[in-house]
């Protein structure tokens, strides 16, 4: 019976316009995104990171003659790997920042009467606004990337499918006429929807396989297991979310007289949550945390560290650090204020870019609750290793790496005997050299199962949401009036 | 008898679920996002409010800045307003990047929420009106068998079709001005501000230029119902047709323009090329007589190297020139290939007559690298004319206001779009006279 119902409905979407209409521009617009993500100078920011990379190992390799430099100029700099599957879910992500400076090294003067100091610059993480190049004078409202075509193109052809699906057989009188048999309605509902599922489905994944096809055979990109889990895993996520706006249909199909009208309301429905929450809502919840300007930043920034140099009016009470045979005191004076001086700087640092992740963080949790498109952009997102979050794990990977470099330098400093095991100061470090595969790399962790652990709840949110929409289809067509 | 079809159409159709739906929802989203927009340009205004004020009290006449002034009607198209810097920064070396200043810039993951300004909710949301309007004007009377009852009677075919036009028009434009007088009412009342009176001109401009946006998806509307039979199709056409002008066309031609970039590379490696070879020449600079204590020396050396430096600016400023050529060249071409979609040109034009467009952005660096020169020059008068650099930096006391765009060249900006806005118009109004009346009725 099932069966039955599913082919009456394959066969009538198959031969329809519509069908034919979402062939065509399902396969346009990913033929066009696996083009113009060919065309883009992908290549390019692969090769720039893997220069950058080399650039660092030998920055560090080179301060590997004394580790006292190494701990002055630091891990040099931390670069975000392009991603493969930037054609997926592209937002924004030439906004993000693509690498952090972690570099120190130039020096600052300090007198006091007869003796100088000059105390070199501490690395800290330095955030720095560096995008890739672009060019700003074209705006891009959309990135035409999957989540474009399948969050908001996807849902609509879903819409255009399943707005008459009940209602448009109420008017024609064949509703009657089916159920005039022993057909159950839960019957006839899951048909329907798999029926339109299939016809849905069926051009999406011939369009997914063109669009990787034309990526794979360009050879830009080398899609390893990993890629082909993720990209396997954003396709079953597509389907669930497709299906969700398919159940939507089935649900205002069923409850209106009219075809016209359930095209109404969903359509209303479609510009609301699709259109217009992920692109307002945010703007508006986020000027509900208010995050300091980068002027005020600045000033702020400037007072704390001009209150440190206050504090250390009598730094040279014990001498300098550089005379032939320094005191411990003065090394333990200055090492206090540089490590002070350099600690209040990055703190601030930190907690403004902290303010700001909270402020985005939030508007972004308050939209994952408005829209299901949200939730599909940021699992697409999640999966695609782009983003907002894939940003913030870079930062977070930033940190820790700066924990686990501190903790390298003082280990390995511990083994001199000659050092006077004070950190921070160069003199107060031990001047040995080090061997440049001891010191620890930056990883990004990235993996599938990370990747599969984030987003998680959120496609548990969306099969929850698909299966609720089904069951209110199903429980709503139950009792209602099909004459 | 146009009169009597008007007037049955109109009240048709202000009577339709479909217009108050749209209305109602048009106008909530104009209130949100000019309420938005409002706050986000008092906070920019106040950013440069201070920013000016601390100038002026301790001006810098060796290395200053000059501020572009947020503009009103950014709350109305919000266009490159927040996109580019506003603050650009002299140091006597050639102009430095503009940087950002304000509010909303410091934090860069603000590029994450993009906002949707006021042209954007009209002429997304009433576009859609519009077609729902449309569409079944003609293919939905022919299905309720109403289109041959209303011609069996001596009803001239163009009537009707001119009578529908008109009551389009109508319908339209209450939601239109209903928006634009709400937007106006928050902003002085909610706001206080005041408009000068050429930005009521620029403002009245954009509501004509919103109007003939949505009289365009309307006709468009009127043109597939008068070629289609059933209005479910036309519907389904005309929804492409929407999909296609407002998000495809203009992220397919961005998309595309924006990625394709082998185009043009960034100069700064042939940049660093020619400040490492002046530097080098530096180098090999002044001989042993040339002292720094020994000023009028000092000075022959300095203007010797004025020379050098002049030089080496000229040729970097020709790299950067034809780089930055390039990328507007691009961008115009994006922009030509947008216009096919009348909701994009309605956009462009809005930008350009709220002055937040790009060639706005284009215009404060031009007058800001204008002025480098003479403040150079007067830099240089240190060691060439000590006595009249003291009078020229106490001449230096004010901030400079760059001059904001002129409505003659705002207006020429959008007269490409306006232009094409209207010969659609005629185009779309010809064609649908056309089709309605070679319609079949039977």
């Amino acid at each position: 019976m099932l069966w039955h119902i599913m082919k009456r409905e394959i066969y009538d979407h198959f031969t329809s316009l519509r069908f034919a209409f979402t062939i065509g521009l399902i396969t346009l617009l990913m033929v066009l995104n696996a083009l113009i993500f060919v065309g883009s100078d992908y290549e390019q920011r692969l090769s720039e990171y893997s220069q950058n990379q080399a650039w660092v190992a030998d920055q560090v390799r080179a301060s590997c003659e004394h580790l006292n430099e190494l701990a002055t100029r630091g891990p040099v700099g931390f670069y975000k790997r392009p991603s493969a599957l930037a054609f997926c879910a592209n937002d924004q992500e030439d906004e993000l920042p693509m690498r952090i400076r972690a570099q120190g090294g130039r020096g600052t003067y300090s007198w006091g009467g007869k003796m100088s100091y000059l105390f070199k610059t501490l690395w800290t993480l330095n955030y720095v606004r560096d995008v890739y190049q672009r060019n700003s004078m074209i705006r891009t409202f959309t990135a035409l990337d999957w989540s474009f075509i399948i969050g908001v193109v996807m849902s609509f052809v879903a819409i255009l499918f399943t707005f008459d699906a009940i209602s448009g057989e109420r008017e024609r009188g064949t509703l009657r006429l089916t159920l005039s048999n022993p057909v159950p309605r839960g019957a006839l509902m899951l048909g329907k929807f798999l029926g339109s599922f299939i016809t849905i489905a069926v051009p999406l994944v011939m369009g997914m396989l063109l669009n990787l096809l034309i990526v794979n055979v360009s050879g830009v990109v080398s899609l390893g297991s990993g890629e082909w889990a993720r990209i396997g895993l954003m396709a079953a996520v597509s389907f669930i979310y497709v299906s969700l706006f398919i159940g939507l249909g089935l649900v205002v199909s069923g409850r209106m007289a009219r075809s016209s009208t359930s095209l109404l309301v969903l359509l209303l429905i479609w510009v609301v949550l699709v259109v217009l929450v992920p692109n307002t809502l945010g703007s508006v919840v986020s000027t509900l945390r208010r995050v300091p300007s980068q002027r005020e930043f600045e000033e702020q920034r400037e007072a704390a560290t001009r209150e440190v140099h206050d504090s250390m009016k009598d730094r040279f009470k014990y001498g300098s650090p550089t005379q032939p045979d320094p005191d411990v005191k003065a090394i333990k004076l200055w090492a206090d204020f540089v490590t002070k001086l350099f600690d209040t700087g990055s703190r601030l640092d930190d907690e403004h870019l902290d303010s700001q992740f909270a402020q985005v963080q939030l508007a972004r949790r308050i939209l994952r609750s408005a829209s299901p498109t949200t939730i599909y952009n940021y699992t697409m997102e999640s999966l695609a290793d782009t983003g907002f979050e894939r940003h913030r794990q870079f930062v977070k990977a930033a940190r820790r790496h700066r924990e686990r470099f501190i903790d390298f330098i003082k280990a390995t400093d511990r083994s001199d005997s000659k050092s006077f095991h004070i950190y921070y100061l160069k003199e107060g470090l031990s001047d040995k050299p080090v061997s440049s595969d001891n010191v620890p790399r930056f990883a990004e962790a990235t993996g599938v199962s990370a990747a599969i652990r984030n987003t998680f709840t959120h496609i548990g949110v969306l099969v929850v949401l698909s299966v609720l929409l089904l069951l209110i289809s199903y429980v709503s067509f139950l009792r209602c009036d099909v004459r | 008898m146009i009169w009597i079809v008007t007037a049955r159409e109109t009240l048709d159709n202000l009577m339709s679920l479909k217009f108050l739906f749209g209305t109602v929802l048009c106008l909530a989203l104009v209130v949100i996002s000019t309420v938005v927009s409002l706050r986000d340009y008092q906070s920019r205004m106040d950013e440069y409010n201070t920013a000016v004020a601390d100038f002026n009290e301790k001006p810098d006449s060796f290395y200053f800045k000059m501020y572009r002034k947020p503009e009103v009607l950014s709350i109305f198209a919000r266009g490159f307003e927040k996109r580019f810097g506003n603050v650009a920064g002299l140091i006597y070396m050639p102009v430095q990047a503009s940087g950002f200043m304000g509010a909303s810039e410091g934090a860069e993951f603000s590029a994450e929420f993009a906002s949707i300004d006021f042209v954007f909710v009209v002429r997304v949301i009433v576009s859609l009106l519009a077609i729902f309007l449309a569409y079944d004007a003609v293919s939905g009377e022919y299905e309720r068998g109403t289109l041959k009852l209303m011609l069996s009677r001596p009803v001239p075919r163009s009537s009707v079709i001119l009578g529908k036009l008109i009551s389009g028009a109508i319908c339209l434009l209450i939601p239109l001005i209903m928006s634009f007088i709400i937007g106006i009412l928050i902003i002085q009342l909610v706001g206080g501000l005041a408009f000068t009176s050429e930005e009521w001109l620029r403002i009245s401009l954009m509501f004509v230029v919103t109007v003939l946006c949505v009289m365009s998806f309307y006709m468009i509307g009127l043109v597939v119902s008068s070629r289609t039979r059933q209005a479910s199709t036309s519907l389904l056409i005309l929804l492409l047709i929407w999909i296609a002008g407002v998000f495809l066309i203009p992220g397919v031609a961005t998309s595309a323009m924006d990625r394709y970039r082998r185009m043009a590379s960034t100069p700064d490696k042939d940049v660093a090329a020619i400040n490492s070879d002046f530097y080098r020449r530096k180098q090999k600079g002044p001989g042993p007589e040339y002292h720094p204590n020994n000023i009028d020396a000092y000075a022959k050396y300095r203007i010797k190297w004025d020379e050098l430096e002049d030089e080496k600016d000229r040729s970097i400023w020709n790299l950067r020139k034809r780089y930055l050529d390039r990328l507007y060249s691009q961008a115009d071409l994006v922009q030509w290939i947008c216009r096919l979609s009348p909701s994009e040109s309605c956009m462009y034009a809005s930008e350009a007559l709220a002055r937040t467009y790009v060639g706005a952005y284009r215009n404060f660096m031009d007058y800001v690298r204008s002025y480098h020169g003479p403040h150079r020059e007067m830099i240089r008068l240190i060691w060439k004319d000590r006595d009249r650099y003291r009078e020229e930096t106490k001449k230096f006391k004010k901030l400079i206001e760059v001059p904001p765009v002129t409505f003659s060249a705002s207006l020429s900006a959008a007269l490409p779009d306006i232009c094409a806005l209207a010969i659609l118009n005629v185009l779309l109004f010809m064609l649908s006279v056309l089709f309605f009346i070679r319609y079949d009725v039977h």
